[in-house]
Order: C-alpha cells, then sequence, then structure tokens
C-alpha cells in the first residue's frame, strides 16, 4: 500500500503539486489521469523517491521513503517496477541485457537461472524472440514491452506505468492495455497507470484520480466518472471521447483490414 | 544580480556533492567492477592514438623551434636536449593530452550521461534500486584517475621519441647529444609534476564531464549545451589547475 | 583473438609503470638494475656542482653526482655520488670539484689511489682534495714544483754523467759557468737557510697566538680554524724540508761539476742544455724570492687568525 500524504512539490518558481494526498490499495489498479503539464509524472517519480517532496510524506508499506537514508530507499524501490515513457531502456545493451540487467545485480541466480527468466518474462509480454537485438532495432510498441518485461523481471509488487500509450498506435496501445490487466492479474500486483488516454482508462482502470491545477481534484472508481459534476474532469473527459470514437473506429478499420 | 553571483557556487556545492556521494559509494565498487574496467577501457586505451599523435608532434615542433631559437655556435647542442625533454616531462606531454582528452573523453561522457538523463535511463538505474552515481560516475572518474597517468607516460615517450627523432633526421643533432642534454639536467621532479598534473587533469576532465552529463536538462539541446560545456569547462580548469600545481610542487 | 577489458587495461597500466620506471632510470643516467654504488664526498666548497654533472676518473665518466646537500654537522657540501659497478675506485681515492661552471663542465674528479689496494666499500666518504684555490694552489704547488726542479736536475746530472766519458778539453767559458752557477746554489742555499729562520719564528709565534686564542675560547669554529692553521703549517714546514733537499741536490750537482772539468766542456757545445739549466736555476730563484718576498702568501689560511 502507497499513502501519499499532502505532499508539495515546487521547481524553482514552478509550483507542480500543492498538498496532495491519495492512497494506493493494494492489488488495485489506480489510474492517474490528467492534462500535460498537470504533474503526472512527477507525482509518480514520489512514489519511488526519484524526487523527494519539499513537504509531506510518502510511505510505502508503511515505511517513509522521504525521511530514510538512501540505502532503505533504494531497498524499498525494489519492490517497483516501473515502466518510464520512453521505455528507458540502456542503448548500450541488448534486450537480453537490458532485461537481465536488474537479475545480475540484485539476485543471486546463476546466469541459466537468469536465462530461463528473461524468457519467461519475454514470454509474459508476448515476445519471445528479440534476446539479441539492440533497442534501437526495435519498434515503439516493442521496446515498451520490452521495458516492461524488465520492469516485471524481479517481481515487484507495485508496477508504475509512465503514460504506457503514448505514441502508439491504437492496436499497440490496446496491447498494451492488455498486457497492464494481464500482468495485475498474473503476477498480482498493485498497478499505477499515469495516463491521459481515457480509452486506456477505461480499459484497465479500477479507481481514477484526476490531477489539476497542482491538485487532485477528483478520485473514484471509473463507474462514477461519468456521473460526476466536476467541470474539469468533464470537459477531459468530453475532449477524450471523440479520440477514443475515432481510436475504436481505427482499431476496427484496421482490424478487418487485416 | 545576486543569483548570478550565487549560482557558480551553487554550481560547486553541487559539484561537491556529486563527488562526494560517488566517492562514498566506493565501497561498492566490488559490484560496479566490470563497469570500472569498461571504463578504464573507453577512456583510457581508446585514447592511446589521439594522445601518441598529438605528443609526436608536439614533441617535433618543440625540438625543430628550440634549434632555431639556439642557434649559435656558443651554445653547445645538448642545451636542446636539456630543454626538450623536461618541457615534454613537465608542460607538453600532460596539457596537451589534456586538451585532447578533454575533447574526446570529456566531451563523450558528458554526451552519454546527459543522453541517459534524458531519456529516463539514469531514473531506470534508480528505480531499480542501483545507486546510479555509483554506477556511472564513480568507475568514470576513477577510470580517468588511473588511466591518465598511464595515458601521460605514453605522451612523454612518444614526445621525447619523435623530439630525439625529428632532431636527428632534421641535422640538428644527434641522438646522443639529445640524451646527454636530457640527462644532464634530469630531475626526478620533473616527471615526478608530470605525473601529479595527470593526476588531475584526469580527475577534472571525468569529473566535470560526469557533473554536466548527470544534470543535464531537456532534450536534444540540453545534452548538446552539456557536452559543449563539459569540454570547455575541462580545458579552463586544466589551465587553471596547471598553474596551481606547478606553483605548489615548483 | 577477443582479450578481456581487465586484461588490456592491467597490461596498459603495468607497461606504463615499467616504461616509467625504466625511462627514468635511463634519464638518471644509472644503471637500470642491480644495487647502485654509492660514495659520499664532502667538499668545503661545491664550486657550483649540481646533481647530474659527471663523476670522472683518469678523464672517464665513472657515474653522476646524485644529490648534493649541506651538512650543518660539519659546514660543508655533502654530495652523494652514483657509480657504475664496473671501474673499481681502490682505497686511498680521494675527490676534488674541477672544471668551471659558467661552461657547465663542473664535475667531481675521484684521483686514484695505489690500484693494490681493495676497493672502497659502497656507502663510505671519499676524501677530498680540495680544489686548489689562492694561498693554499700555492702551498701545494710549491712541492711539485719543487719536484719537478728535482727531476729536471736530476736528468741533467744523467747527461752529465752520460758524457762525461767522451768529452776531456775544459775551456774557460765553461768555468765562467760553473762559477756562476756556484754563485747561484750559495745564494740560494743562504736564502732557504735565512728564510727558515724567519718562517721558523713565525711559525713559533703564531703557534703562541693559535694557543692563545684557543684558551680564550672553546669554540667550535675556532677549533676548525685552529685546526686548519695546524694543517698549513705542517704542509709549509714540509714544503720547506724539499727546498733543503733540493738545495742540497744542487750542491751535489755543483760538487759533482766541479770534479769533472772536462766532462762539461760539452755543455759550451750545447748551450740548450746550460739555457735548461740556467733557467731551472732561476726558477728555484724565483720562488724562493717570492717565498723571502711575501711569505703571507703561503699562509693563506693564517689570515682567518688575523681577525683575531
Amino acid at each position: 500500500m502507497i499513502e501519499v500524504e499532502n505532499i508539495s512539490k515546487s521547481f524553482g518558481a514552478l509550483d507542480v503539486l500543492e498538498d496532495v494526498s491519495i492512497e494506493v490499495r493494494d492489488g488495485e489498479k489506480l489510474a492517474i489521469i490528467g492534462r500535460s503539464g498537470s504533474g503526472k509524472s512527477v507525482l509518480m517519480k514520489h512514489f519511488v523517491g526519484l524526487l523527494q517532496p519539499d513537504s509531506g510524506h510518502v510511505y510505502v508499506d508503511g515505511e517513509d521513503l522521504c525521511c530514510a537514508p538512501y540505502e532503505q530507499v533504494r531497498h524499498l524501490r525494489m519492490r517497483f517496477g516501473v515502466l518510464f515513457q520512453g521505455g528507458a531502456l540502456f542503448d548500450s545493451k541488448t534486450t537480453f541485457g537490458n532485461i537481465a540487467f536488474p537479475l545480475r545485480y540484485f539476485s543471486s541466480m546463476t546466469e541459466d537461472e537468469i536465462e530461463a527468466r528473461v524468457q519467461e518474462c519475454l514470454d509474459l509480454v508476448r515476445l519471445s524472440e528479440v534476446g539479441d537485438k539492440n533497442p534501437s532495432e526495435l519498434s515503439g510498441g516493442m521496446r515498451k514491452r520490452v521495458a516492461l518485461a524488465r520492469a516485471i523481471a524481479m517481481e515487484p509488487q507495485y508496477i508504475l506505468y509512465d503514460e504506457p500509450t503514448s505514441g502508439l498506435d491504437p492496436e499497440t496501445s490496446n496491447t498494451i492495455n492488455d498486457l497492464i490487466n494481464h500482468l495485475a492479474k498474473e503476477l498480482n500486483v498493485t498497478s499505477v497507470v499515469i495516463t491521459h488516454d481515457m480509452h486506456s482508462v477505461l480499459e484497465v482502470a479500477d479507481r481514477v484520480a484526476f490531477l489539476h491545477g497542482n491538485d487532485l481534484e477528483w478520485v473514484g472508481t471509473v463507474e462514477e466518472i461519468h456521473e460526476c459534476t466536476n467541470p474539469h474532469l468533464n470537459s477531459f473527459v468530453k475532449a477524450s471521447e471523440y479520440t477514443i470514437d475515432e481510436a475504436s473506429a481505427t482499431a476496427s478499420l484496421s482490424g478487418s483490414s487485416v | 544580480m545576486i543569483d548570478a553571483l550565487l549560482s557558480p557556487l551553487r554550481a560547486v556545492g553541487k559539484y561537491a556533492i556529486l563527488m562526494g556521494r560517488a566517492f562514498a559509494s566506493v565501497d561498492e565498487i566490488r559490484i560496479y567492477w566490470k563497469n570500472l574496467f569498461i571504463q578504464m577501457v573507453r577512456i583510457g586505451i581508446d585514447s592511446v592514438p589521439i594522445v601518441a599523435l598529438a605528443a609526436a608532434f608536439s614533441g617535433a615542433v618543440l625540438t625543430v623551434q628550440t634549434a632555431y631559437q639556439l642557434e649559435t655556435p656558443f651554445i653547445p647542442k645538448t642545451i636542446i636536449g636539456s630543454i626538450v625533454a623536461p618541457s615534454i616531462m613537465l608542460e607538453l606531454g600532460v596539457v596537451i593530452a589534456g586538451f585532447i582528452l578533454a575533447g574526446r573523453v570529456g566531451a563523450r561522457i558528458a554526451a552519454e550521461l546527459g543522453t541517459m538523463r534524458v531519456s529516463e535511463q539514469i531514473d531506470a538505474l534508480e528505480a531499480m534500486g542501483l545507486n546510479s552515481i555509483g554506477f556511472l560516475v564513480l568507475p568514470r572518474v576513477l577510470a580517468g584517475l588511473i588511466m591518465f597517468p598511464v595515458l601521460y607516460v605514453v605522451s612523454c615517450v612518444v614526445g621525447i621519441g619523435t623530439g630525439i627523432f625529428t632532431g636527428h633526421i632534421g641535422g640538428f643533432l644527434s641522438v646522443s647529444e639529445f640524451l646527454k642534454g636530457a640527462r644532464q639536467f634530469f630531475q626526478l621532479l620533473d616527471p615526478f609534476i608530470g605525473f601529479v598534473k595527470s593526476l588531475t587533469f584526469g580527475f577534472i576532465i571525468t569529473s566535470v564531464a560526469c557533473y554536466k552529463g548527470y544534470y543535464t536538462q531537456s532534450g536534444a539541446e540540453g545534452v548538446g549545451d552539456s557536452t559543449t560545456q563539459a569540454a570547455v569547462l575541462s580545458c579552463v580548469f586544466i589551465l587553471v589547475a596547471d598553474l596551481m600545481v606547478a606553483l605548489l610542487l615548483l | 583473438m577477443q582479450y578481456s577489458n581487465e586484461l588490456k587495461v592491467g597490461a596498459a597500466i603495468v607497461a606504463a609503470a615499467l616504461v616509467a620506471f625504466v625511462g627514468i632510470r635511463f634519464f638518471q643516467n644509472v644503471s637500470l638494475f642491480g644495487e647502485s654504488y654509492v660514495l659520499y664526498a664532502e667538499f668545503e666548497d661545491a664550486g657550483g656542482l649540481v646533481a647530474g654533472n659527471a663523476v670522472q676518473m683518469k678523464g672517464v665518466k665513472v657515474g653522476s653526482v646524485e644529490e648534493v646537500g649541506f651538512n650543518s654537522e660539519t659546514q660543508s657540501v655533502r654530495a652523494r655520488l652514483q657509480l657504475e659497478r664496473g671501474p673499481t675506485i681502490p682505497k686511498g681515492s680521494s675527490a676534488r670539484v674541477a672544471g668551471i661552471s659558467a661552461l657547465g663542465g663542473v664535475h667531481v674528479k675521484i684521483i686514484p689511489g695505489p690500484k693494490d689496494n681493495p676497493a672502497i666499500a659502497s656507502g663510505s666518504t671519499l676524501p677530498v682534495t680540495e680544489e686548489e684555490t689562492g694561498l693554499q694552489q700555492m702551498t701545494t704547488k710549491a712541492p711539485a714544483l719543487v719536484e719537478k726542479f728535482d727531476s729536471v736536475l736530476t736528468g741533467t746530472n744523467a747527461t752529465l754523467t752520460g758524457i762525461n766519458r767522451q768529452l776531456q778539453r775544459p775551456d774557460s767559458d765553461l768555468r765562467q759557468t760553473l762559477t756562476s752557477l756556484r754563485t747561484l746554489t750559495r745564494n740560494l742555499e743562504d736564502a732557504s737557510s735565512a728564510e727558515k729562520e724567519n718562517i721558523q719564528r713565525l711559525i713559533q709565534n703564531l703557534e703562541g697566538v693559535t694557543r692563545n686564542v684557543e684558551s680564550l675560547t672553546s669554540d667550535d669554529s675556532l677549533g676548525v680554524t685552529v685546526h686548519r692553521l695546524n694543517e698549513s703549517l705542517d704542509r709549509l714546514n714540509r714544503s720547506l724540508a724539499s727546498f733543503e733537499e733540493t738545495s742540497a741536490a744542487l750542491d751535489t750537482l755543483t760538487t759533482k761539476l766541479n770534479g769533472g772539468e772536462g766532462t762539461a766542456g760539452r755543455l759550451i757545445n750545447d748551450p740548450g742544455l746550460y739555457m735548461k739549466m740556467d733557467s731551472a736555476a732561476a726558477r728555484t730563484n724565483d720562488l724562493l724570492r717570492d717565498f723571502q718576498q711575501n711569505p703571507s702568501r703561503y699562509m693563506d689560511n693564517m689570515t682567518l687568525v688575523k681577525v683575531f
């Protein structure tokens, strides 16, 4: 369980988060939505201690990330798998090397066991034959799936997805959404999805948190979104609806053409 | 106005903290052992050809010009050797190598770390629970400290070697005259100061580049800025450090 | 073949360390391996000697000066000499600084001792023949001059004996020569005996002064001065003794010439020989005159005492 208590963060003169509190319950899939620049990624980085709040606390399973010594923070981070926006694959290593990387540093596995585990992870993200390729040889969607395989290699409790579907075609987006659902069910992990893709939200999320103007304006289940009265959320959803329609149209179009 | 004065101070502090954290993680070096050797090859061994090339030309030019300036019958020819060899050991060998490496190694490190920063690879390392400073910064700085003295030796040997060769081929002085002159005024302090300088420059180039690269901001432009600044700042600091070492040890 | 990074780096570091070591030893001009042969020498005046200068023996380079520094205990300059293993330096060798610093040719000269002596052990201190300057130069050169003169006379003597048998006829010119020679010799004798008294008196006086000074103060540097004074007095005495010998030799020669008059007839036919003898006599005379006129020049070290 991740608890965020009244955190505020500013970069120089720019206030990004102001007095934000939210909790992520074990086993759920929480989507954090909001417009670009609303501070979604900043909030997510606080979950793993990549950013320290100016004030407030972040508790991971009851342990305070903000005041812990660096060694303890590093230890807590091992409970997380993070899928970064661009995948953040190490371009000096092959696909196999990327996925094996955390295993080599943090597990006591033998080389054979590592190989087996990497293959297992690649199978989970449905990419079985790209192990010896370099990240630059992969497409955007494949890169994200490899990054996801790397994120789950250490069997984390929590997976954080930063814009998992941005920059992908709708079909690949759907594959990613399926994967998120699949992993949550298969591995029994807690997922936090940062996105502005309403389609993705509706596909995967149990609960939704809406960030607007440095603050969490609305938190509720997916079903409650359409009944909510928050004007900002309503306009955000409305603006997305056209894209969703278009997206499903494209999806069905491409589906029929194949 | 005050901010303009404070920001260099802030940068110095940030730099010092980065180096402090890098050396604080030295106990984990066993984990980063492989990385250290990769960096030693990239920073040190891969730089041998360019350093040798620069040293060869500086040694040759120095011999030709010293011979030209000392063209009087009153000064024995051996003096050319007495000037060229210590000049290379004390100053040219290490400073020219430093400038070349500020470009080659400094820019490379800054670009590498800068790209890792903007593509969130550094965040990814951290999120895995790895100490990114220990993993990225420390091996590079250590590799600089260890390999620059090696490059200094290469630079001296090649520089003095071409100096002797040029003196012989150009008909300025014979090999034995050069060696006699070089031996006559040889002092152990000369290569020692060169060695201290090589350590200093190695640290300056790699640490400044790591600092600039590690704290790169926003995108391709940020990487470009970091790379340029790393090379330029390293060169400036090499000049300053060169003077400081000379003042302290001579 | 693919080499591992560890191997590449290790090889590079080891190679660099080796090259640096060999290079430095090379420029220091020291034999690459094996312990080196070290001797020390303490000079009063280093005369521009610096580390790196050559050490020569019989004009051949045998090593280099490694370090020049002050020895505060003895107030002298202590030089560390790094020598090649090859030539042995026999016991009884001494060292001195030679050459002119303005020309960059300053070096340490080792004057080898008797060649049958065993070699000096590494680390020991060579006795020093001080560089000859001023008064000292005179006192050390005087016996040498006398010796030279002596050998000239001996040579003449041999020549004379050699031609003795062949020449019979006496000549008036020769008689003149002999007369002048005899007077010359007598003058020489007189001069040296008179000088002897003078010097002896001077020495006695000085000894008195020295004793007074010694009783006045127990200062170390004064002790050294007095010691040196005594040394130079000794030396003076020695040169005086050589003079006596020379005079005696001259005397015998004269007597010989006197006895075998006819044999000297050849002297007239060979004016060169006469001139040689004459100039030798004149040189002795000059030296004695100098001794008479400037005894102080032969007592350089004594000027130190004048301070008191």
